[in-house]
């Protein structure tokens, strides 16, 4: 009977042994289409890992296949130290899924569907009610919770499919996508639920095309591009790899070699990309030296901005800076 | 052992969870576009063939306000499974599907919930046609064992019909278009079989097809049952039918349900 030790989730003397997540030369073909080309990471016991990639990239098979939906046609993979492929069921007690596109029953309400998944688990009438009431309460849904679902905003929708994953706290949580599409204040509740979550003792399996909800969340990335991963490592150490924050300079074209030459001789590093200058900007200070620059030198620029470094820039700097891609590399590993 | 006290073992698991699934298909088609398709359809249905046919087949002595109904309550079972077939792509497109083969639920729940939630349906068409048909002059004339048995066939011709519907449904993630796809077949079936009219009234070369489709020899079998003299020899070909249809079509529908991931 595995309910008391999943109930309370990993102590902080457990954590060190509570296994998390395990995926070794993961593959997954969908007739000629190679989804999951070569895929390994793990995930310790109580943190969270982010899987950061855009569409196509494959995160989503690599979730399927850990939640016991598809089943691998190569490698190995472990939830909470159980086989995917030898013991579905046993993954299947130890995990949740909130998937991409929110699933609910559009018809019902948010709290007749969080009784149904209440039934589904076997918490008996009195129980799933009683349950539905606490996480309605807990994910600020009362009020909402007897008018049908597919009357509700986005981010309710979403905070609603959170509860529902968790209308019985299991070890392993799966994050497909939680925040695709939100608004920026329901993106922000997500991410405190999520932080919640991970502080809770969860291990979480987050998967995003942000770089930022990455960053807010994460312990550790894994960047997958084409079914397999092309870099993995803190937070930190991505940034640090990308080249973290920029200032884009866009400038009249006759007066770009000027521009080049004045920031260059200020600031020392100066890139163009897609037609703007870019210099690296650790500190915001950056931003009042490129204007001073470009003020002594007579130029006016016709915009000038921070920015954080793009998906397509982590992509760029990962594909391009001489990371192997893994599969020939690693495959004896 | 975890297995033994898991969610997803056993017919305990499975009843619960079946019937919390059949709940819900209820509930969620408790609307009043169903009250008209379930409620207001047959009753146009049964007396607008009377009044188009019913002096017609007077004369030549058919019995049409007796005739009509069973064919009305097969016509209605293929909307139960076509409605059925519609709500499998939609349970598929929403991720609702998804979401219940992740969770420790018995893998035959999902199923098991629809043909629950998909019997009931049945049984109220049954019931709605048949009252609507006793006004028309339609009786129950075999006893109260035909009528157990006209409602059984009934339901297993809904069901089987389910698990055609199933296997279209699984295999889309658009209701709508399974909806349109479904009329097609439901159509030529119903209009090339002995629903509305005799076979002798087909062309001669299609008679034979006319007479031993399976819709035929099902809604033969449910006058039969609704006649002073219900006869095995006339229900036991329907039974025939659904048995072997029904093995192919869970077939189908077990391959669809394992790709419908």
């Amino acid at each position: 009977m595995p309910a008391p030790a999943l109930a309370g989730g990993p102590g902080e003397d457990e954590a060190v042994t509570q296994p998390g997540i395990e995926v070794e030369h993961l593959r997954k073909e969908f007739g000629d289409k190679v989804a999951v080309a070569d895929i390994s990471f793990t995930v310790p016991g109580g943190t969270l890992l982010g899987l950061l990639g855009s569409n196509g990239a494959g995160k989503t098979t690599v979730i399927n296949c850990l939640t016991t939906l598809v089943e691998p046609d190569g490698g190995r993979a472990a939830v909470a130290g159980h086989d995917v492929v030898a013991q579905p069921r046993q993954v299947r007690e130890s995990i949740a899924l909130t998937g991409q596109f929110a699933a609910l029953d559009e018809v019902l309400s948010g709290r007749e569907n969080l009784v149904l998944f209440g039934r589904l688990l076997r918490l008996g009438r009195t129980g799933a009610r009683q349950r539905a009431e606490e996480l309605l309460d807990r994910f600020h849904l009362t009020e909402a919770a007897d008018k049908p679902v597919k009357s509700y905003s986005g981010g309710m929708r979403r905070r609603l499919d959170l509860a529902a994953s968790l209308v019985v706290e299991r070890p392993v949580l799966f994050l497909d996508e939680p925040t695709t599409g939100l608004d920026p204040r329901s993106r922000e509740e997500m991410w405190q639920l999520i932080r919640q979550l991970r502080d809770g003792g969860s291990t979480v399996l987050l998967t995003s095309q942000y770089l930022e909800e990455i960053d807010r969340l994460a312990d550790r990335v894994v960047v997958l591009d084409d079914g397999q991963v092309i870099a993995e490592g803190t937070t930190d150490e991505l940034k640090e790899r990308v080249g973290g924050q920029v200032c884009e300079i866009e400038v009249p074209v006759p007066e770009k070699e000027a521009a080049a030459a004045a920031l260059r001789s200020g600031l020392g590093e100066v890139a163009e990309r897609g037609g703007a200058l870019v210099v690296p900007a650790p500190r915001a200070r950056t931003l009042a030296d490129v204007v001073r620059l470009l003020e002594e030198a007579g130029i006016e620029a016709e915009n000038v901005a921070l920015r954080k470094p793009t998906m397509d820039e982590v992509f760029f700097a990962f594909t391009s800076d001489g990371t192997q891609r893994p599969n020939a590399e690693r495959s004896g590993v | 052992m975890t297995a033994a006290t898991g969610t997803e073992h056993g017919i305990g698991n499975l009843a619960a969870q079946g019937s919390a699934l059949a709940g819900r298909n209820l509930r969620q088609r408790a609307n009043a576009e169903m009250l008209v398709v379930f409620g207001v359809f047959p009753v146009i249905f049964v007396f607008g063939f009377l009044l188009l046919f019913g002096r017609l087949f007077a004369e030549r002595g058919l019995d049409y306000a007796q005739f009509l109904p069973p064919a009305i309550v097969a016509q209605w079972m293929f909307t139960v499974a076509n409605t059925s077939g519609a709500a499998s792509a939609a349970d598929r497109a929403s991720g609702m599907l998804t979401r219940c083969l992740s969770m420790p639920v018995n893998r035959a729940a999902v199923v098991v919930g629809r043909l629950a939630s998909d019997a009931v349906w049945a049984v109220l068409a049954v019931v709605v046609i048949s009252a609507t048909g006793y006004v028309a002059g339609f009786r129950f004339q075999g006893g109260a064992l035909a009528v157990l048995g006209f409602v059984l066939l009934a339901v297993a011709f809904a069901l089987t019909l389910t698990a055609a519907t199933t296997a279209v449904g699984l295999s889309s993630t658009d209701p709508e278009a399974v909806a349109a796809t479904l009329n097609l077949p439901y159509l030529a079936l119903i209009m090339l079989s002995t629903a509305f009219v005799p076979a002798d009234a087909f062309p001669g070369w299609l008679e034979p097809v006319i007479r031993y489709s399976p819709v035929s020899v099902v809604i033969e079998a449910l006058r039969s049952l609704a006649s002073t003299t219900p006869s095995w020899g006339k229900v036991w070909p329907a039974v025939a039918w659904l048995a072997g249809l029904l093995v192919i079509f869970s077939w189908a529908a077990a391959r669809a349900f394992r790709r419908a991931r």
